[in-house]
């Protein structure tokens, strides 16, 4: 599965950017937790040890709510044996509606309905590394898991981010209480400032939170 | 339910109606009804459109009752689109109202001795039939505002727009919702067709003065009600993910599963789903002050349906469904929520199926007709269809005759029928579904989680290569008895994880009726309706070749994955062998 993710190790093509926004502007970040953002974390363990060592989910919460996992677009029956390589992508929801949705689901009573695309448990499994991988959050976890991601940052192309602004327009841009560009708090007031200022960067380390 | 209304449209003087007890047909209603009338009364190598084939709609066993979620109603005939048995269901007012008016069934029988369109209306005193050739090639919409001026807003109205009255193999029945918006339809297999052969335009029922239907044991019948009802609610997907988001919660996942028919089945991802998903969709209808979260008939605790507003805040259309969104969206390479509004509602104004619509524009756009992507030449193609266009007409037979009259070898379609939201190239277990339902490729025939799962009745192991087949025969054995129930499909899920939901459903019947049904017994009902259904299609001519998938799903890879459908002919076989 090619990798999507933007180059994004500390340099000079990454932008910093926090931002502190009203709860309202939340969910205008949810596209693009949907389509997938990039996360620095441990590579080469299983999706239960990224989600609980790594991210600091609850077992309570991840068997609870994540009910649907993809793996390079695969579902993933035991999450406990599934590897997460550098690059990997990640998708997390939580249970489907539909036939094909209850069979998509973990440990599915249905999952030989899907079994030709399924995860190989333990496949790839080598020592861990430090690597990136990219997150796609889908349905009620883009609520659950959402300002956590924003919270502690991700990473995200620049272009990615662009859409964002355009996208929402100024209803967004007036919700943004504060906007720090590298450490230094700045005011960007239209559209065109932010594309000015994304224009010569490859991708973006987004911190969001709530003010 | 004791009675059978049957309106014979070729009586002498113009159609006229008769009641009928439901005598041998008594303990059946929604599909397990239609599909008996059909298979006892119509001759199986009728035309579809001829005098022989009647147009039967049953609304369903718990209809009419308190029971949460039995606002589904049935609607049979042989069809003009498959040539085999057909059943399609909807949800909307009309099987409550239907059943509270002590119906069992309509008959819709004979042949029109002119041109002339009839409208029906039914109350507690009784069915009135009366010529009205003004409501000739009106859409559904119009047919609707003009009974509600006649017959006041306490109505529930069934008709057909201008597809079903030009016999289109592509048309709806619609079924008015709680706004009196005709936007539920049974969709699948061009019964809309039957029902325009019969020149009845539109049935509008009135159930002023009628009771509620009542239980046999009534304590037994609202316990089981309650625990019903919590089971529902209590469940991720009925109580959560589908009141959020609708069925498009959907998109997101299948396509990341790389199971999302995109670009007329050519690709199994469609980079634009994000932008139409049922996540989006959601924020977008409460942003215009629609509604993310409504039901679609009284009764209904689920409410995965909404409310589609444009972007002046006019209604544009009820919330599409994920079916509609991917089958004028990701298959047609449309990504704009509008648009395929937009075609939502032409569609049900028309009384047009959307899944073969938005598959039947897919083939075209592979044909060159226009282009991938193309938002309003796919709207301009539909309203052809409404105007009965040549090219509209074309395109309003459906998938296989579009794609014969343009040279198309890539035509996804089981039985004549068109292929819904899920590629068996990646899901092969849909596929032996898709393959062996009887009513051609349909999502919905193989739905509802069979008892057997839950370690009742006949035991399947879900995790072995060959119980894709089991579980096919035993999921669309299930889905036969729900779709009998009246239930709407949509409690499939909690039935899934929840053995106590199960049971309540069982006790809802057994309290309703008076009956000591087991799950078993489910079962075994679900068998003979699956049974009649099958022996219908035998004598209309289909064989075991008819239960395949098209040959480019063998030999034509679907990405991300590169899979061809890969389940033995000899597997497909043996799903009803039981």
């Amino acid at each position: 599965m090619a990798n999507q993710n933007p180059q994004h190790d500390i340099d000079a093509s990454v932008l910093n950017i926090n931002l502190t926004v009203q709860l309202s502007a939340v969910k205008a970040f949810f596209l693009l937790l949907q389509n997938g953002f990039s996360i620095k974390c441990l590579t080469g363990i299983s999706i239960e040890q990224l989600l609980y060592n790594q991210l600091g989910l609850t077992p309570q919460l991840v068997e609870k709510k994540i009910s649907t996992v993809f793996l390079d677009g695969k579902p993933v029956d035991d999450i406990a044996m599934a590897i997460v390589q550098d690059g990997s992508s990640l998708a997390l929801s939580g249970a489907m509606p539909g036939l094909v949705g209850a069979t998509l689901r973990r440990k599915s009573p249905l999952a030989s309905f899907r079994q030709s695309i399924s995860v190989e448990s333990g496949l790839g499994k080598s020592e861990p590394i430090q690597g990136h991988v990219m997150v796609k959050l889908f349905n009620v976890l883009l609520k659950e898991l959402g300002p956590f991601f924003l919270r502690t940052g991700i990473f995200v192309s620049a272009p990615a981010f662009v859409d964002l602004v355009s996208g929402k327009a100024d209803d967004f841009l007036d919700k943004c209480i504060q906007v720090v560009v590298n450490g230094v708090s700045v005011t960007l007031q239209s559209q065109g400032e932010w594309h000015s200022l994304l224009a010569s960067h490859d991708s973006v380390h987004l911190k969001v939170k709530v003010g | 339910m004791d009675k059978i209304l049957r309106i014979d449209v070729g009586a002498d003087g113009g159609p006229k109606a008769t009641t009928d007890p439901v005598g041998d047909y008594a303990g059946l209603g929604g599909r397990a009804l239609t599909s008996a009338i059909v298979s006892k009364e119509v001759p199986m190598a009728c035309h579809p459109l001829g005098e022989e084939n009647k147009l039967v709609i049953a609304p369903g066993l718990l209809s009419g009752s308190i029971a949460a979620m039995s606002g589904r109603i049935s609607v049979g005939a042989k069809s003009p689109l498959t040539g085999g048995i057909k059943e399609a269901n909807s949800g909307g007012q009309p099987s409550q109202v239907l059943a509270r008016l002590g119906y069992a069934a309509i008959v819709l029988q004979g042949k029109p001795k002119d041109d002339s369109l009839y409208k029906v209306f039914i109350n507690k005193n009784g069915v009135e039939i009366t010529k009205d050739n003004s409501l000739k090639m009106l859409g559904n919409y119009d047919v609707v505002e003009k009974m509600k001026e006649e017959y006041g807003q306490k109505i529930a109205c069934i008709s057909i727009g201008q597809a079903g009255e030009m016999k289109l193999a592509a048309s709806s029945v619609a079924f008015t919702d709680m706004e009196l918006r005709p936007s539920r339809h049974a969709g699948r297999g061009g019964l809309g067709a039957v029902m325009g052969s019969k020149g009845i335009k539109v049935i509008v029922l009135d159930d002023a003065g009628m009771a509620m239907r009542q239980p046999k044991d009534v304590e037994r019948f609202k316990e089981a009600n309650k625990r019903w009802i919590a089971g529902l609610q209590g469940h991720g997907v009925t109580g959560q993910a589908l009141p959020a988001y609708g069925t498009n919660v959907l998109t997101n996942i299948i396509n990341e599963a790389g199971a999302y028919p995109t670009y007329n089945f050519k690709e199994g991802r469609f980079a634009g789903a994000a932008k139409i998903s049922g996540e989006v969709l959601a924020e977008m209808e409460t942003k215009r002050g629609g509604l993310a979260t409504h039901g679609c008939h009284s009764g209904c605790v689920i409410r995965c349906s909404g409310i589609y507003n444009d972007k002046d805040g006019h209604f544009l259309s009820k919330q599409p469904e994920y079916e509609t969104v991917w089958a004028h969206g990701g298959d047609c390479g449309i990504d704009d929520l509008d648009t395929i509004a937009m075609l939502d509602f032409l569609d049900d104004n028309y009384g047009l199926d959307t899944i073969e619509m938005g598959v039947t524009i897919g083939v075209a756009m592979e044909a060159g007709l226009l282009k991938f992507g193309d938002g309003k030449g796919a709207i301009n193609l539909i309203k052809e269809v409404g105007q009965g266009t040549p090219l509209g007409r074309i395109i309003g037979s459906g998938a296989v005759v579009t794609g014969k009259v343009f040279g198309i070898e890539r035509v996804p379609v089981v039985k004549g029928q068109a292929m819904p939201a899920y590629d068996p190239r990646a899901v092969h277990g849909i596929g032996v579904t898709y393959a062996t339902s009887p009513m051609g490729a349909d999502h919905t025939a193989g739905y509802a989680i069979a008892s057997n799962i839950l370690g009742v009745g006949e035991k399947v192991d879900p995790l072995k290569p060959e119980g894709q087949v089991d579980l096919s025969r035993a999921l669309q054995i299930a889905t036969a008895f729900i779709d009998s129930s009246g239930m709407c499909v949509f409690v499939a899920f909690a039935l899934l994880d929840q053995p106590e939901t199960n049971q309540a459903l069982i006790d809802l019947v057994n309290a309703f009726y008076g009956w000591n049904w087991t799950a078993d017994d489910t079962v075994e009902f679900g068998k003979r309706v699956l049974k009649m259904e099958r022996d219908f299609n035998v004598g209309a001519g289909f064989t075991k070749e008819h239960d395949r998938l098209p040959l480019f799903m063998k030999t034509q890879q679907l990405s991300p994955h590169n899979l061809t459908f890969q389940v033995k002919d000899e597997e497909l076989d043996g799903v009803f062998n039981w």
